[in-house]
């Protein structure tokens, strides 16, 4: 099941291992990720392995193939995660396909929605 | 409402449907002032009208032991109405069938509300009522208990413009409401998502391409008088509109499932059919059978375009295709005479396409003649051709992808596309209503109802697939509220479906309400009736030379016999919806002439001309306007 409580906290109470916050001191900028390794497009049922059990920190976002603002934010998004050689992953889910969890589960009320999700638990939301 | 006291004298003073005593109870604390004054009220009028009136006060020491009361000890959960199970304060006042002396759980009837809702009910008590008759919607008991073990107590078929109201509203009301809606594709393959045909196939991307049309007709034909340089303008791009205006439609079909989860509606994506009058059998995309159960059932599910009945006619498209046409329609021949047919002619047209209208008869039957003929008369200068008399008798594919038409007057012609837009039939066929013997007509699919009721007592409809309910969405919107406010509230408002206004976008646009002048001369006599009326330039208009031939105008329908009383007001010009909605409020307050004279008219504006009318059809003199 999928914990939609959202919290500013770092602890977390989970049974999965905790990932150390990023350090710092970065000496140079990590190198650029290959896009098949952090870009993910998720169904519904996926969810669970590509974002709850994510080692890394995950970007959710929830988009439609309609949606003006989402063609614009999400290449954004794409770019910043290759960039981010690894640190943390985009899952994209399409709202009109993934209703199931977008709907009810995620209560997404408008497009774009960007979620950030750290050991399974929802932190923030945009 | 209530009318105090027994007028004998005045013979339209009907008699009070609730001439039985009505009782009431009112709670609180006995030192709360809000309280006492209500209950002071009450007790006056229970005291001056016994008949009508019998108050029980149940007046609690403490305001922790009300609170007690009405809170932990869950009074208040006995009513659906959300606004008595959200209600804490005091005091609080219901309807009972009986009077005890105790607060009974199982004897109340409706929630009033508290102090300021008791004392408006008892000021409606007292006062008469200024506009005559108050028409209540005396619907039959349907068996509706809150105690029902049904799924649900409203399900409702068709989640467009009324159903979706009507929902929303029962939901709010404390019902617990489930909406199916389910696309049947059409012939050619077209389907669609939540909204109904308003927000996929109709209204909305109807007046979307009707506003691209009026652009380039603007950039084509005015702007050179306005020193704007239009520069080298490229053919209409059909693409790229239909995917923008597809995008949005989109975008309000998410907008609805976002709305009904919010407003806790059960959306079910499924096509449902009666087994009885209590169940129904619904099955999803996947072909997937299961039953849900309802104490009541709202039938809202609209209506389907009429196919083409002659040889071929399966090549011909529709309304529900043409919006999501993937490839420009080219060339186009519209079958039909209705406003669906000259809305689409038109765009059509504006946008640059070769256009033919085939007409059987006559132009929008139903509407004002003479509005009509000039909306025919300015389309047949905008590139549209009219082929009058004639039906097409067969369809045939080309060589080359296109459609040859055989006419009944044996000419031909060919087009990229035929739209066919000949009538709609309600969407019932598959219901299964006939096993639950509910009254359809036969010519037409609609069910017959009487305040939205049908044959069958705990099946309501609105909207479109209702007998006698103008096909226009404002009108099942507020159906389906006033319906659900009466079967979930204590509301007995009926639905006014007269003096409703309305649009034609065509090229011209027309907006009315009320009667035609046909009509009013048919009703009242013609010795009865006057005829304002003007034909003008918009201003906007009149620096492009292209447009001199483009009038607008405008009439209004008196009736001599009752104060110059407005019966219609016609308007033809730029903004048409734009200027008639106001004149709704006004005929629903009784405009008479005089009011529509002395309403000092906005500056320079195509409105105004409706409030300087002064030139009468029946004076024979010229009604062009002048210059100001």
């Amino acid at each position: 099941s999928l914990s939609v409580s959202a919290t500013t906290t770092t602890s977390s109470s989970s049974s999965q291992k905790t990932t150390p916050p990023p350090s710092a001191q970065q000496n140079a900028p990590p190198k650029p990720a290959k896009k098949e390794d952090v870009i993910f497009e998720a169904t519904a049922d996926q969810v669970q392995e590509l974002v709850l059990e994510s080692p890394v920190p995950v970007l959710v976002d929830v988009y439609a193939d309609w949606c003006g603002p989402c063609k614009s934010l999400t290449p954004a998004l794409e770019e910043m995660t290759i960039k981010g050689g690894g640190m943390f992953r985009l899952v994209k889910l399409n709202a009109d396909n993934e209703q199931s969890i977008t709907g009810a589960a995620l209560g997404v009320r408008s497009l774009p929605t960007i979620f950030a999700v750290r050991d399974g638990t929802i932190l923030n939301k945009f | 409402e209530f009318r105090k006291g027994n007028n004998k004298n005045n013979s339209n003073v009907r008699i009070d449907v609730m001439s039985n005593q009505q009782i009431l109870h009112i709670a609180g604390w006995n030192t709360c002032g809000f309280y006492r004054r209500a209950s002071t009220v009450l007790g006056s009028l229970s005291v001056l009208f016994p008949a009508k009136l019998k108050v029980v006060e149940h007046s609690f020491p403490s305001r922790a032991d009300y609170r007690a009361w009405l809170i932990d000890g869950n009074f208040r959960d006995c009513f659906s109405d959300s606004r008595a199970r959200g209600h804490t304060a005091s005091p609080f006042v219901w309807f009972s069938g009986k009077a005890s002396a105790e607060p009974s759980k199982e004897d109340v009837e409706s929630f009033l509300g508290g102090h300021d809702d008791t004392l408006e009910w008892c000021r409606n008590f007292c006062s008469p009522c200024e506009t005559g008759d108050v028409e209540k919607a005396t619907m039959v008991d349907d068996g509706h208990s809150i105690d029902h073990d049904y799924d649900y107590d409203l399900v409702v078929i068709g989640g467009g413009s009324g159903g979706l109201a009507a929902s929303k509203e029962a939901a709010s009301l404390g019902a617990k409401v489930a909406v199916l809606d389910y696309v049947k594709p059409s012939p050619h393959g077209t389907t669609w998502g939540l909204g109904g045909t308003c927000v996929n196939v109709g209204c909305i991307p109807k007046k979307l391409m009707h506003q691209g049309a009026l652009l380039n007709e603007a950039i084509e034909l005015d702007t050179g008088a306005f020193g704007i340089n239009k520069g080298d303008l490229q053919p209409h791009t059909w693409e790229e509109m239909r995917l923008n205006v597809q995008n949005f439609i989109r975008s309000l079909n998410f907008k609805y499932r976002v709305t009904l989860r919010e407003k806790n509606v059960h959306y079910l994506n499924k096509l449902g059919r009666f087994i009885d009058a209590h169940t129904l059998e619904v099955r999803d995309k996947k072909g997937k059978v299961s039953t849900i159960t309802s104490s009541r059932f709202l039938v809202a599910t609209g209506g389907r375009p009429t196919p083409l009945a002659c040889e071929g006619g399966e090549l011909a498209i529709s309304s529900d295709d043409i919006f999501a046409m993937e490839k420009s329609p080219g060339k186009v021949l519209c079958v039909g005479a209705s406003y669906i047919s000259l809305e689409c002619a038109g765009f059509l047209a504006g946008l640059g396409h070769d256009v033919t209208v085939g007409v059987r008869s006559i132009l929008l039957r139903g509407f004002d003649r003479e509005c009509v003929d000039k909306i025919g008369t300015y389309m047949e200068a905008h590139n549209v051709a009219f082929k009058r008399g004639v039906t097409p008798t067969k369809l045939e594919k080309t060589a080359n992808d296109q459609i040859q038409v055989t006419f009944s007057d044996g000419s031909q012609d060919v087009y990229d596309t035929v739209l066919a837009a000949i009538g709609r039939m309600a969407d019932t066929p598959k219901l299964n209503l006939e096993a639950l013997n509910v009254e359809t007509n036969a010519k037409n699919g609609k069910i017959i109802c009487k305040y939205e009721q049908t044959s069958c007592p705990n099946i309501y409809a609105i909207g479109d697939v209702m007998e006698g309910c103008p096909e226009l969405t404002p009108v099942a919107i507020q159906a389906g509220i006033f319906l659900a406010r009466r079967l979930f509230g204590t509301s007995t408002q009926p639905m006014d479906y007269v003096n409703i206004c309305t649009t034609v976008f065509t090229p011209l646009e027309y907006s009315c309400v009320g009667l035609s002048e046909d009509d009013s001369i048919d009703k009242f006599g013609p010795e009865n009736i006057e005829v304002y009326q003007s034909s003008f330039m918009p201003l906007e208009w009149s620096l492009s030379s292209a447009r001199a031939s483009h009038n607008a105008f405008t009439k209004v329908i008196v009736n001599k016999s009752d104060q110059e009383r407005v019966l219609g007001i016609h308007y033809l010009g730029p903004n048409a919806g734009e200027v008639m909605q106001g004149y709704g409020a006004a005929i629903k307050k009784g405009l008479t002439f005089k009011d529509l004279s002395e309403t000092v008219g906005i500056h320079p504006t195509s409105a105004e001309e409706i409030v300087t009318l002064s030139i009468t059809k029946s004076s024979g003199a010229d009604c062009s306007a002048g210059s100001c």
